[in-house]
């Protein structure tokens, strides 16, 4: 596209000051986000930022939303309070349950904070857990010499009441104190998460943050390549290292700008003539790689955004979508029960028991190694159950070794509906298996492929 | 063609050590021991009914890419003795068996030698690695590597001479302690001790366990870690550290205080596991001399001066403790830094 | 779009004939794909599922399968002539209209449903559609804030909704939601709330059904 401004980064939300070419864009005027990593082209709506945007890298960066844990009262994190004269300072963390790690902090820095500006003011600290970051434990040391009172509680033994009266039991004390109450809020995602996960074709993750969940061997990684999560997108855990995850953030950034390549060498095109623009593959990637194509009126798949699990292929209802390699055709034999594993659990498994044991696990067995088993069409493990008089088991990854998040769980409801058809017209449904391992449980692969062979094969 | 020298073959030296063959870079690998894989090959994975995320699955794939990557030259058995530095190149000398391997014309060192646990530090008392019912985390990691009860539904093995109908654990073992030299938190035992505790409660759904924490940390990304998780699945939790351990006949009793009502309680235990600290490795001393790093107070390995002006890069819990995914995230971004930095020098 | 649900396979199984000896399956590339019924995806996995069934029975049925753009136009269905001639037996898994006009351009074939054609519907997230239209032939959406009275009430009511209406939920069934409280809602939203009062008078089915079958033709091809 001619004439549109081109950067580096955009931050959606807060920025931080980098040596980038980069932009700023509140979640609220972001509208769309089509395109792939090092080539991402932003639409927006507002006066300050032209309509269109190209970038090649995207860092979401959200404030959190604040929820008062104690009606009344102050929240820890704001900076702008009133002490009430007279009355002492009453601090208050994990309550009712355990705040996140950095609140520990905010917590020390401000007991300290007010005991240096009212030295004789009366200051209580009640927690349930001091969390240890950084130099958290210096900070509680010169708080209880600067005379901060710290009292720990267990769950249910503090209450606050309506007045904002805290009752306290513990060992032989027992308190009721009223003062200017500031306690740790409850940290939440902010309402735009559910708009942005929308646009960014992000899947949503826990209590409504982006993608929570690890993604494969670095936490700020959105699904979506080129597309990271910071703070209020991620969880509230995500405070507590902030400084860190931005940091190695930042140079995955540099480096994605050296340039990147195809994570998957395979080619795969969508039929233009087949494609009615269901969008359900679109709704399945779970790596925002298939887009419309603005010109031809079908999707297509955006090769350097694709990881290459074939979700999309496996569920297109007009099987449009096309890969120039066939996992089923690795099968030579029909004589061995079939094994369809997944390259990312079950196969380094089972070389991890060949070389702990010499004994290759697989051996008898006709192996279809697949990038991932939501590869796993239907109709062909139909088609094997007929060609074949042996059965066929399915060997998927656990959540977290799933490289595509969602394909092991998408793996299961192919099996589950084989199994109901089969039911349906009275035929064996017990020769579909279908099991989730991690890469690690070699012995237990091992055993359980051994096992199996005596019980099958005769 | 830049050549990098990789000292140390666990998670961190791998990871990066894959991220720059990948790049196109030319890497030599060190590993002083005869395998691949550092502290973490033997850890087991803690599956109960659902996926708890202790970030082993992340692993395998980083070493079986070492093994597959034809850039990468991997020398086992090398022990990193000296090191010289000239004209901005390095040379190794290794020694290998007893005998003495030079490696020259290095452009940049990562250093990732990893950290010793506790108990290899063999402090405390004889006891504990005597009596058969205290064990380590260490241990159990090793009981859960042989597992074959998630796929073949056979019991969980505990490699014990006795059946356990309760186990209590103790964090902060060599941690957060200065008396044992260790003030700072290790990060990683609070996770992967209530992960255990989660595996040993879902197989034994009537045994009786308990953690002894000081302050549950928030271990690296694990979120859903709280007290009212062990509430809900039946595993007590106490937020202090015991005051005292006494050896009773078959049980371990362990003295703690009620913080609640201020009194002495004891409880009784069949089985005792101690966490690990994450403790500086054996050679970071050395490492300091060589490459002109510097010790925290910690003992851990600093940088005086940044990796891009000096060559030699840190990755891994040799500077520091770090959960799993937090030492390859970091160790990517080493990766990355060194990747950026290059092509902007040549462009 | 026109949704419709693939049938339980075995009734599917049972409608076939008991002397089948050979079986063209034809798919419909447009609604039914969209809503992931009967596209070429399914007609091939039903095609190796009966595949499969025969074979374990021992009965030797050659299946073949031929997925076309619409069943509902005449050029599309020209591209089934050869399939068409090898076959007696035709299941089509489009849906209504396409199955009838199948068996209207080749009357001497037996051409079977393989769908249930369920409604006018969105879909409302994937993998869910929800019905939206009656296509009763006389649009009112003006007048109720864009919500349709006749496809989203159960009772099809025009003047508010009945007393069981209860938390926005329909009395028919609790995963019903109650059409008139999202009327009402979208009404209070764009101010509209004081047109609602304004009263409805019965409509006119005769566009609907009880004018008999509907057809019309545009004037632009028909001359008097």
């Amino acid at each position: 596209m001619a004439g549109i401004p081109e950067y580096e980064l955009a931050w959606i939300g807060d920025k931080v000051e980098t040596n980038f070419n980069d932009i700023q864009i509140s979640a609220e005027d972001l509208v769309a986000c089509q395109g792939e990593i090092g080539d991402f082209i932003l639409t927006c709506n507002d006066q300050s930022n032209p309509d269109k945007i190209k970038v090649d890298n995207i860092i979401i960066n959200l404030p959190y939303q604040e929820e008062a844990v104690i009606d009344g009262g102050v929240s820890l994190l704001d900076h702008n309070y009133n002490l009430e004269a007279d009355r002492p300072a009453i601090i208050l963390q994990d309550y009712p349950d355990l705040s996140a790690a950095f609140i520990s902090r905010e917590g020390l820095k401000r007991s300290l904070e007010i005991k240096n500006d009212y030295p004789d003011k009366e200051v209580y600290y009640f927690y349930q857990g001091m969390r240890f970051l950084e130099d958290n434990d210096r900070l509680y040391e010169e708080a209880r010499k600067a005379g901060v009172v710290f009292l720990k509680f267990d769950i249910g033994q503090l209450t606050v009441s309506e007045d904002l009266k805290i009752k306290y039991k513990r060992e032989d004390l027992e308190l009721e104190l009223t003062g200017t109450m500031m306690a740790a809020p409850e940290l939440k995602a902010t309402n735009e998460t559910k708009r942005l996960a929308k646009i960014f074709n992000l899947a949503e993750g826990y209590q409504d943050y982006l993608q929570l969940d690890n993604i494969y061997l670095q936490p700020t990684l959105s699904g979506r390549r080129g597309v990271y999560l910071l703070r209020g997108s991620r969880g509230p855990t995500a405070l507590t290292y902030f400084k860190e995850e931005l940091d190695f953030t930042l140079k995955e950034v540099a480096r994605n700008l050296t340039g990147v390549e195809e994570i998957d060498s395979y080619e795969r095109t969508v039929d233009d003539q087949k494609c009615i623009l269901c969008y359900t593959c679109y709704r399945v990637c779970p790596h925002g790689a298939i887009q419309r194509d603005a010109e031809l009126n079908s999707m297509k798949v955006m090769n350097l955004a694709c990881q290459g699990c074939n979700l999309c292929i496996s569920r297109c209802p007009t099987s449009a979508i096309e890969i120039d390699y066939d996992y089923f055709q690795q099968k030579d034999s029909f004589d061995e029960t079939t094994l369809i594993i997944c390259e990312n659990s079950a196969e380094i498994a089972a070389e991890k028991y060949d070389s702990m044991t010499g004994e290759d696990p697989l051996s008898g067995f006709q192996e279809i190694v697949v990038p991932c088993v939501s590869t796993v069409e239907r109709k062909k493990v139909i088609k094997l159950l007929a060609e074949d008089s042996t059965d066929i088991m399915i060997l998927g990854c656990v959540a977290e070794a799933c490289k595509h998040l969602t394909g092991h769980d998408r793996c299961q409801q192919v099996v589950d509906r084989i199994k109901e058809d089969l039911e349906k017209l009275d035929l064996n449904q017990d020769r579909v298996h279908y099991k989730r391992l991690s890469p690690r449980m070699a012995k237990d692969l091992g055993g359980f492929l051994a096992d199996w062979k005596e019980a099958v094969i005769q | 063609m830049t050549r990098i020298g990789v000292i140390g073959g666990g998670i961190a030296g791998s990871t990066v050590a894959v991220e720059l063959a990948e790049a196109g870079f030319d890497v030599t690998l060190f590993e002083k021991t005869d395998e691949i894989g550092g502290q973490i090959s033997e850890f087991g994975c803690k599956a109960t009914d659902i996926c708890t995320r202790c970030n082993l699955c992340l692993v395998d794939s980083v070493f079986n890419q070492l093994h597959q990557d034809s850039n990468i030259e991997i020398n086992k058995s090398h022990q990193v003795i000296d090191s010289y530095k000239e004209n901005d190149r390095f040379t190794l000398y290794c020694e290998e068996d007893g005998v003495e391997k030079v490696y020259k014309d290095f452009d940049r060192i990562i250093l990732a030698t990893g950290y010793r646990r506790w108990s290899d530090l063999e402090t405390g008392t004889p006891e504990i690695f005597t009596d058969q019912r205290i064990i380590w985390s260490g241990q159990f990691e090793e009981i859960l590597f042989k597992r074959r009860d998630y796929l073949q539904n056979k019991d969980l093995e505990l490699d014990l001479d006795f059946k356990p109908e309760s186990a209590y654990f103790i964090q902060c073992n060599g941690s957060r302690s200065p008396q044992e030299k260790a003030a700072y938190c290790s990060r990683v035992c609070c996770g992967y001790n209530y992960r255990i505790a989660r595996v040993l409660r879902e197989t034994y759904p009537e045994m009786e366990i308990g953690i002894f924490f000081i302050d549950m940390q928030e271990s690296g990304f694990l979120t859903d870690l709280s007290f009212q998780k062990l509430i809900d699945e039946g595993i007590k939790y106490f937020n202090c550290k015991p005051l005292r351990i006494n050896k009773r006949d078959e049980k371990i009793e362990i003295a703690y205080e009620d913080q609640e009502v201020g009194e002495m309680k004891k409880v009784k235990t069949d089985l005792l596991v101690l966490s690990e600290g994450i403790h500086p490795g054996k050679e970071n001393e050395l490492w300091s001399k060589l490459f002109n790093l510097q010790l925290n107070s910690d003992g851990f390995l600093e940088e005086i001066n940044p990796g891009k002006d000096t060559g030699v890069y840190l990755a891994g819990t040799v500077s520091g403790p770090g959960d799993i995914a937090t030492t390859i995230s970091k160790s990517k971004s080493v990766a990355n830094e060194i990747i950026a930095l290059e092509k902007e020098v040549v462009s | 779009m026109i949704v419709g649900k693939l049938k339980e396979v075995n009734e599917i199984k049972d409608s076939l004939p008991a002397d089948l000896e050979s079986l063209l399956i034809v798919g419909c590339g447009s609604c039914v794909s969209v809503s992931l019924a009967g596209g070429e995806r399914e007609a091939e996995s039903l095609k190796n599922l009966l595949d499969f069934y025969y074979q374990t029975n021992n009965q030797e049925v050659a299946i073949e399968t031929e997925t076309i753009k619409r069943q509902c136009d005449d050029e599309f269905l020209d591209e089934l002539e050869l399939a068409m001639a090898r076959n007696q037996i035709v299941l089509s898994l489009a849906c209504g209209v396409g199955v009838q006009h199948l068996a209207i351009k080749y009357p001497d074939k037996i051409v079977l449903p393989g769908l249930d054609t369920t409604f006018y519907g969105r879909t409302s997230a994937i993998g869910e559609w929800e019905e939206m239209c009656h296509g009763c032939g006389k649009c009112i959406l003006d007048q109720f804030a864009g919500v349709c009275p006749v496809a989203r009430c159960s009772k099809s009511l025009l003047n508010g909704p009945c007393g069981g209406s209860q938390d926005g939920i329909c009395e028919v069934d609790d995963s019903i939601e109650c059409g008139w409280q999202k009327i009402y809602d979208r009404a209070e939203k764009l101010g509209q709330l004081e047109s609602l009062l304004d009263f409805e008078s019965p409509k006119d089915w005769s566009t609907h059904k009880d004018g008999g079958v509907r057809s019309h033709k545009d004037p632009e091809f028909f001359q008097e």
